[in-house]
């Protein structure tokens, strides 16, 4: 679980996060939903201290990091897997190579065949075994996104942070990707938190949605809550995004 | 803030990466394998470039100086001339600014480019610490090879002086080799293999510092890139005129 509280950032005068208040429930999918801009990825990168934090309080499974220092949240971050909405893979490494990475880095095992095996199993699920070789460069940017969503999950981490997961991607593409997000985090009950604006997205797999408005969580809730809110910018927001019944087809639909 | 104040702040966060970098030699993880690659790198780089450039600094100096020494009727001293000013001076100046120009920059645009496309943030998420993986490494290469390239520079500076020596002044190679080797002492060659240390230390602290505080897209790397090479060209100036005098003072000469 991790709990936000009160939390603020704010680059020189720009104030991006005025006092955000969410809690990420354990085990479960939360999507934050807003508009472009709003401090979905500024408020991502708070949780894993990669930006500091200005004010507030960030509490993961009960152990409160917020002072913690760049070396005390190294074990932390260990425990998070993150997708960057640029997808962020190193350029001078093959997308076989990325993958391994965070395993070669600090997996628990040195056995090289074991690690191929679990780097070539996300690479295919991803479909991106055939590139296994190739360099960053060479490769699209929803090629890009696949393989850095196969480095994020390759550790099988207890946290999973998606920044845009099928943003630049086909209907296919996507579609798998939605599953693979919802499947692992059935199989491994991990604590995801899913930023997108694609709609069809969020519906796939949140479980939990919160809506980041001015800085603040305007609101937050199942997706029963989500469809029924009253809040006018998320309201419209929903409006602009897909047809009213699109999204009800998705009320009480097992998933 | 005002200029005043964010060169300030900047001096200060400069001097922290510095202690961070002394810091991170103490505990591991240590990377063998980056460090030893960073080295082929900074070698391979600048090599030919060092060899060139201080080949014929070395034939130009003969040149000029051999025709006032010749005024003098001392002309065979050019050979001592050469390969004094060669090891105290030129030889590390020269590789300093011309590694600052190769590999300061190289290392200022691909650092930079790996912090604006979030390659560092994705390290850090990743629990590394970007300052082992990426600095120290890049540092620890460049105290040693940046010495070593300095050593080259001497070689080939003399060999370049020799060339001219014989060729425009008449002066045999043996006696002009000897005179070069029996005129260099202890002292000189100290000063000859510390100051490229402490070049190469500075360069790429200046350019790990410029490269990781990169901001504002592709164009930001640009202006790292440049601001990388003219700082640390000045500071290597700079520091050589300091290096001089601490040395002086504490090897009495
Ligand atoms: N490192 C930074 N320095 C200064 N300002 C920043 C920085 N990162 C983000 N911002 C600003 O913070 C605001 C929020 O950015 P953020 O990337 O979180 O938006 P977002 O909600 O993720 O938008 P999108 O949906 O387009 O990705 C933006 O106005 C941006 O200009
Ligand atoms: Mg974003």
């Amino acid at each position: 679980m991790i709990e936000i509280v009160d939390v603020k950032k704010s680059f020189g005068e720009q104030k991006v996060l005025r006092g955000v208040n969410l809690t990420i429930s354990k085990g479960k999918t939360t999507v934050i939903l807003g508009q472009s801009g709003c401090g979905k990825s500024v408020l991502l990168k708070v949780i894993l201290r990669l930006l500091p934090l200005d004010e507030g309080k960030i509490i993961i499974d009960g152990e409160d990091t917020s002072d913690y220092s760049e070396r005390e949240m190294m074990p932390i971050r260990r425990r998070i897997g993150m997708l960057f909405q640029g997808a962020a893979l190193f350029d001078s490494m093959t997308v076989w190579e990325n993958v391994a990475y965070p395993l070669l880095e600090h997996g628990k095992t040195d056995d090289f065949d074991e690690i191929d095996r679990r780097v070539m199993e996300l690479l295919e699920f991803v479909g991106m075994e055939d590139a296994a070789n190739k360099l960053p460069g060479e490769l699209s940017g929803g090629m890009k996104k696949r393989v850095a969503l196969a480095r994020a999950l390759v550790t099988n981490p207890d946290f999973i942070f998606y920044d845009e997961p099928t943003t630049g991607l086909d209907p296919i593409t996507a579609s798998r990707i939605n599953q693979l997000i919802r499947r692992t985090q059935k199989k491994y009950h991990t604590t995801s938190v899913v930023v997108t604006h694609d709609m069809v997205s969020a519906m796939t797999v949140g479980d939990y949605f919160a809506f980041l408005h001015d800085g603040k969580i305007a609101f937050a809730g199942t997706r029963e809550q989500l469809l029924s809110s009253e809040v006018p910018q998320l309201r419209e927001f929903l409006a602009e995004a897909v047809p009213r019944e699109y999204l009800e087809r998705f009320l009480g639909a097992k998933r | 803030m005002n200029r005043m104040q964010k060169f300030f702040f900047s001096v200060a966060d400069f001097f922290e990466l510095g202690w961070k970098i002394i810091k991170s030699l103490f505990y591991p993880p240590y990377y063998f394998e980056d460090t030893v690659n960073q080295m082929y790198t900074i070698g391979v780089e600048s090599f030919l470039i060092v060899g060139m450039s201080s080949f014929f600094t070395g034939m130009i100096l003969v040149l000029q100086t051999g025709h006032e020494l010749a005024v003098f009727g001392a002309k065979m001293y050019v050979g001592a001339l050469a390969s004094v000013s060669l090891v105290r001076e030129l030889g590390p100046v020269l590789t300093g600014i011309v590694v600052a120009g190769r590999v300061g920059a190289g290392i200022a645009a691909e650092l930079g480019s790996m912090k604006v496309t979030e390659q560092i943030d994705a390290l850090r998420a990743m629990g590394t610490d970007p300052i082992k993986k990426l600095v120290t490494t890049r540092f620890l290469a460049g105290l040693v090879v940046v010495p070593a390239l300095a050593v080259l520079a001497d070689g080939l500076g003399i060999l370049g002086g020799l060339f001219v020596a014989n060729a425009t002044f008449g002066i045999s190679p043996q006696s002009f080799w000897k005179t070069a080797i029996q005129v260099l002492d202890i002292n000189d060659l100290i000063m000859g293999i510390i100051k490229p240390f402490v070049f190469g230390a500075l360069l790429i602290w200046v350019a790990c510092y410029k490269g990781l505080t990169t901001e504002g897209g592709t164009e930001g790397v640009g202006k790292s890139t440049t601001q990388s090479v003219v700082i640390s060209s000045i500071i290597i100036l700079i520091g050589d005129y300091f290096v001089n005098q601490v040395l002086i003072w504490i090897l009495n000469i």
